[in-house]
């Protein structure tokens, strides 16, 4: 009894104090000389078939949590989780979805974004093509997470008709030689710059995020910003993208925000819930509350 | 505690439970699998944000129902020519009593996972995938253990049978899991593997 007592006492009090601890800020689009700078992770994957934890509505709802303003949801080759996303956010007052895919394609594997397309780009096709078809449909192309052994796959076409390319992902924590690949591959063209998180559940939504500078704050204006390279990306204390936006993002100290958001630290009373969830849990599992009693009338008769 | 009990001593857990008076019903045969549902919506929504937060864990149970529900289907498969020996919801109980030892280590798991710097938790796994990948296998081998000492014990089948229909139970039901979970990248790398002969 006194393990069943505990074990719902520290799941709800984790509960209840990490809601508690939320900070109650609201966010609020920042605006830099007539631009609208949206904060964006274009490249967030979901349950189910994606290898990700969360539903799309889930994703969405992560995604106002960690104060962005535009999410694309982009699940291999495939757009329908995205269509549910786009059709949420529509409903709901939640962040911008862009419909998206990353294309994983043949020979050589290259990874490509597809943001604000309708329907599924065919991934049976030339990393060349398949950005033709992108752009067909209106959207955007961005190279995802571009590392040495993807690049064969671009040739002096592709390069010259891609819209962004990653340059800030989590692999470039992990990897010094993988985030070096990743650099020297935005370097080779003339890309927008683009943080991407490649968002699964695991950690929060939007550690690796983009600045777009959109003249409105709409689908449209998100597409039309990146392929006019109208992003700034922000990796501890080096600036990506075109010079007048990044100076843009430095005078008006855009990314103190992003650092006040703790995107890159959880807190101390965070840690202390999960502590207190995990024993709580822990105890559940042990099954105090499955214990086997038995029947009233086998007790009767006991009796 | 069985399901503690049936973590550290299969053997005579499954024994005493088997032993235990009969009952049935459909509670019996939805609150176990209920419970891993909510246990693993809570492991997610320990990784997936910041606060440990009621809202994640409510809308995860619905999303990761499919886990429990995809072994709960198998079992009733495969215990389906017995049910007149042992009620299906009783069998599908005392199966579940036996997802102790994963469900602590998927929880340990999440914990360690969600202490991690939120720019590092994506790449924790490549990062530590040694000791993981051990861990688990670990936990799989004693947790097929367990499983076979509830069919063999608690669903008295013979040994060979027993082993047959756990082996059955398990690749069906995880094979399921892993096409929900992640239907694309298999299939996909099969067929680009084909378009590239």
């Amino acid at each position: 009894m006194a393990l069943r007592a505990s074990s719902v006492l520290l799941l709800v009090a984790a509960m209840v104090a990490a809601m508690l601890g939320q900070p109650r800020t609201t966010h609020v689009v920042a605006r830099s000389d007539g631009y609208y700078v949206l904060t964006a992770d274009l490249h967030v994957h979901s349950l189910p078939g994606d290898w990700a934890a969360l539903a799309p509505w889930d994703d969405i709802l992560e995604a106002r949590r960690a104060r962005l303003d535009v999410i694309a949801l982009t699940s291999h080759n495939h757009v329908w989780s995205g269509l549910l996303g786009h059709w949420l956010a529509r409903t709901f007052d939640t962040p911008m979805v862009l419909v998206g895919e990353e294309i994983e394609g043949p020979r050589g594997h290259y990874h490509m974004i597809a943001a604000g397309i309708h329907s599924t780009i065919d991934w049976r096709q030339s990393a060349a093509d398949a950005i033709d078809a992108i752009h067909a449909q209106g959207g955007v192309a961005i190279a995802a997470h571009p590392i040495a052994s993807l690049w064969a796959s671009y040739d002096a076409r592709a390069l010259q008709n891609l819209d962004g390319a990653e340059v800030l992902h989590p692999l470039v924590y992990s990897s010094r030689k993988q985030a070096r690949e990743i650099r020297e591959f935005y370097a080779r063209g003339n890309f927008a710059a683009i943080g991407s998180s490649d968002y699964r559940g695991l950690g929060a939504a939007g550690v690796c995020r983009t600045y777009v500078f959109a003249r409105e704050r709409t689908e449209q204006g998100v597409l039309e910003a990146i392929r006019a390279k109208h992003t700034v990306v922000y990796d501890d204390g080096t600036y990506y993208g075109e010079q007048p936006f990044i100076d843009l993002a430095r005078r008006d100290n855009l990314v103190s925000l992003d650092e006040a958001n703790g995107v890159r630290a959880h807190s101390p009373w965070i840690t202390l819930t999960r502590l207190a969830g995990t024993c709580g849990l822990v105890i559940a599992i042990l099954g105090p509350f499955f214990s086997p009693r038995p029947r009233r009338s086998a007790s009767l008769e006991a009796r | 505690m069985p399901d503690c009990w049936a973590a550290l001593q299969p053997q005579r857990a499954f024994r005493w439970l088997a032993a235990q008076p009969l009952r049935e019903g459909a509670w019996l045969a939805v609150r176990r699998p209920v419970f891993v549902a909510f246990a693993l919506a809570c492991g997610v929504a320990l990784l997936a944000a910041e606060p440990f937060d009621p809202r994640l864990v409510g809308s995860n149970i619905l999303s990761w129902a499919f886990v429990p529900a995809c072994e709960a289907l198998a079992l009733v498969a495969v215990v389906w020519h017995s049910r007149e020996r042992m009620a299906l919801s009783r069998a599908v109980d005392l199966y579940f009593t036996g997802h102790a030892p994963w469900l602590v280590w998927f929880t340990c798991l999440t914990f360690d996972w969600s202490l991690q710097a939120p720019h590092r938790a994506p790449t924790f796994m490549f990062s530590h995938f040694l000791p993981l990948a051990a861990g688990t296998l670990l936990v799989m081998a004693w947790s097929c253990y367990v499983d076979y000492c509830c069919f063999h014990i608690a669903f008295a089948r013979r040994r060979r049978s027993a082993l047959v229909e756990l082996a059955v139970q398990r690749v069906t039901s995880w094979a399921a899991i892993i096409f929900i979970f992640g239907w694309e990248t298999p299939l996909a790398e099969f067929a680009r593997r084909t378009v590239a002969k």
